[in-house]
């Protein structure tokens, strides 16, 4: 089997608004960086997912707001449980991420016509107006800027290149191991330095709003290479996603624009539920709570068959929907007179994530990491507009980290043979099962759907102890079956689809295990988290789980945070 | 035994290789209600044939441009096109450069 071997000083592993954001300020130190993405960085990324918001604290802000208010804003909607040092770095620097995409190009759009200070829009949540945008394409404007200074840098990006595991010896790290799908080579990239970036992993549930390839890579990387994670029981549901018509599923319905017009949300019987929950009015319901609602009343028996809610627009002028949703719903075949669209939570953000500090360094010395694949800022609950702020505040402090500890380390840091074998002997078994003619073979695609199917059905935005150990159980027997059984249809390597998704199958189900397993170890309701049978908030839970995987076995540890607010 | 009109018949640009030649292959595949061409796409390499090359990054949202395909000729978003309700058959070919089937070209 060919291994092709290649050095840097910094391995970046996403080509998403964080990755992209590293690269640059990793060579602005003097370092040598590579990108390897398992897509193409014009293509990739959640980054792109981003139509409106990027908040920050401009010179220009609303009279009032400072990176204080703003920070507040973050640790209040965090539910008590965000670090409140990483908040403070990210409202006191975002307004320089704001500033540095200006000076790569990014044209915001104006408060006036004409005009060169940039419009604020105001998001559920924040106390101002402090969303810069650039029509409902910031994110794709973001990248667009950013890869073309990093492709101006001369910065190598390696595309469809899959990262598999770090290569850790001793404590000590040494690189990553990779798959390049086009050849089917296993690749080494030695580096004192790495990066993850990858993303989050909404995927992992049947009824999601993420890009296909947001497969939890950084999670299950980190898992596997014994790297603390913090907050992952902390999934954000966008309450009011389709469940049908079949070609609009995963795609989101604005809420937030129609509810304070008058819509309503319904159940299988055609019944307005929300008062009898008793949690306030509607419209002034935030994601969470519309979220957690709608779960109970589906597990309450009383969805529709495909385990959705209606969403009645009845009595709302049509030409009061957003026209560019709308046509794209009519594309996919929702009727264009529909009153009633059928919708359930679905999975939309990964609060939780790599632990880092500050320096956006994890638990493992050299590998850094940044954006929605990290944890600790957002807490129990994301505020709306900070997920640009995240990756281009903490891609830049990662980039400068990565290769200032890359510049300081020897050079000499190649694995012994025995440790690269150990970290590269589960792909290269899955690459030599491909074409398996077995009959136990299981082939990726009945992995993933297994996986969304156990998520949705027992870790969803509702949970309970039974329901959260039947999914570690089945989890813990598909993790085993990936290392003997899955594998790829056909047994030629080049673009073979199958390894790839079967590379993706074994974080999907690494990231799945940790959620559920964060999920069963914090016994109370908070935030996006909630447990059925432990409704309640508790005092003693004002706290971050830190969870690591040794030997398979998940190790926790709690974490005091919110001690600095208030004091 | 299922009336055929619940299947389709679906002609598929294959490529060994960036320079070959184009043939296209013939799947017939069950008719689901909603079924986007991409998810007709993802069909037949998921679940049908493992050595088609397909990628998709995917937005789902019409949004990136990623998912150009060209449907009897004609360049449509993959992600936000419906399979007609009423054909029997379609052509369906990349649209923008691939390097085997419909795996998209590794362009700088």
């Amino acid at each position: 089997m060919q291994i092709s071997r290649e050095r840097y000083d910094v391995v970046i592993i996403g080509s998403g608004g964080a990755g992209l954001r590293a690269a640059l300020a990793a060579a602005e130190q003097g370092a040598r960086p590579v990108v390897i993405t398992k897509g193409q960085p014009q293509w990739s990324g959640g980054t792109l997912s981003a139509h409106y918001s990027f908040c920050a604290v401009l010179p220009t802000a609303i009279p009032g707001d400072s990176p204080e208010v703003f920070a507040n804003d973050i640790m209040r909607s965090g539910e008590g449980i965000s670090d409140p040092e990483l908040v403070n770095v990210l409202a006191e620097k975002a307004g320089d991420a704001v500033a540095y995409a200006q000076s790569l190009g990014v044209k915001f759009d104006p408060a006036e016509e004409g005009g060169t200070t940039p419009h604020l829009g105001w998001l559920a949540g924040h106390t101002y107006a402090r969303a810069v945008h650039v029509g409902n394409a910031v994110g794709r404007e973001l990248i667009r800027v950013l890869l073309k200074a990093v492709r101006r840098a001369q910065i190598p990006i390696h595309a469809f290149t899959s990262a598999t595991d770090l290569i850790v010896e001793d404590g000590v790290l040494k690189g990553v191991a990779a798959f390049h799908i086009p050849t089917g080579e296993l690749r080494i990239y030695e580096a004192p330095a790495v990066i993850i970036a990858a993303g989050g992993g909404a995927q992992i549930y049947e009824l999601n709003t993420n890009p296909m390839e947001a497969t939890g890579d950084g999670y299950g990387i980190a898992l596997r290479a014994g790297v603390e994670l913090v907050d992952m029981e902390f999934v954000q549901h966008y309450p009011t996603v389709f469940v049908a018509p079949a070609g609009a599923r995963g795609l989101m319905f604005n809420s937030g624009i129609l509810i304070p017009k008058g819509a309503r949300l319904l159940n299988r019987h055609g019944e307005d539920f929300w008062d009898k929950y008793g949690v306030g009015p509607l419209v002034e319901a935030t994601r969470d709570v519309m979220s957690r609602v709608m779960s109970q009343e589906i597990a309450a028996g009383n969805g529709t068959d495909r385990g959705g809610l209606y969403i009645s627009t009845r009595g709302i002028d049509p030409r009061e929907l957003p026209q560019l949703q709308e046509k794209l719903l009519h594309d996919v075949g929702v009727a264009p007179d529909v009153q009633e669209r059928e919708v359930a939570p679905g999975a939309h953000y990964f609060m939780g994530g790599l632990r880092i500090d500050v320096n956006a360094a994890t638990s493992l010395p050299g590998l850094f990491a940044a954006g929605e694949c990290t944890g600790g800022i957002h807490g129990a609950n994301r505020l709306a507009g900070n997920a640009l702020s995240e990756n281009q505040v903490f891609g830049a402090i990662a980039g400068r980290n990565a290769a200032k500890w890359a510049l300081r380390q020897e050079k000499n840091l190649k694995a012994e043979a025995r440790t690269e074998a150990s970290v590269l002997a589960p792909v290269r078994e899955l690459i030599l099962r491909s074409g398996s003619t077995d009959r136990e073979a299981i082939h990726p695609s009945e992995g993933w759907k297994h996986v969304q199917s156990i998520m949705q059905r027992w870790v969803g935005a509702t949970r309970t102890e039974a329901g959260l150990k039947q999914a570690i159980a089945t989890l813990n027997a598909l993790r085993e079956e990936w290392e003997n059984r899955v594998a790829a249809r056909d047994a030629s390597l080049p673009y073979n689809r199958d390894i790839g998704k079967a590379l993706e199958l074994r974080n999907m189900a690494d990231t799945g295990w940790c959620v559920a397993q964060a999920a069963l170890e914090r016994k109370e309701s908070r935030g996006a988290h909630v447990r059925l049978d432990a409704p309640q908030a508790s005092a003693e839970w004002t706290c971050s789980l830190v969870i690591r995987m040794s030997a398979r076995e998940a190790i926790f540890r709690k974490q005091q945070r919110g001690r600095v607010m208030g004091e | 035994m299922k009336e055929t009109s619940s299947y389709i018949d679906c002609e598929i640009a294959r490529k060994p290789s960036a320079d070959a030649d184009v043939r296209f292959q013939t799947y017939r595949l069950p008719r689901k209600p909603g079924m986007t061409i991409q998810d007709l796409l993802r069909y037949i390499a998921d679940e049908v044939d493992g050595t088609f090359a397909f990628f998709e990054h995917s937005c789902k949202r019409g949004f990136c441009g990623s998912c150009l395909v060209a449907l009897n000729g004609k360049k449509v978003l993959s992600c936000r096109t419906l399979v007609p309700p009423n054909a029997e058959s379609l052509r369906i070919e990349p649209a923008m450069k691939t390097e085997k089937d419909f795996w998209p070209a590794d362009e700088k």
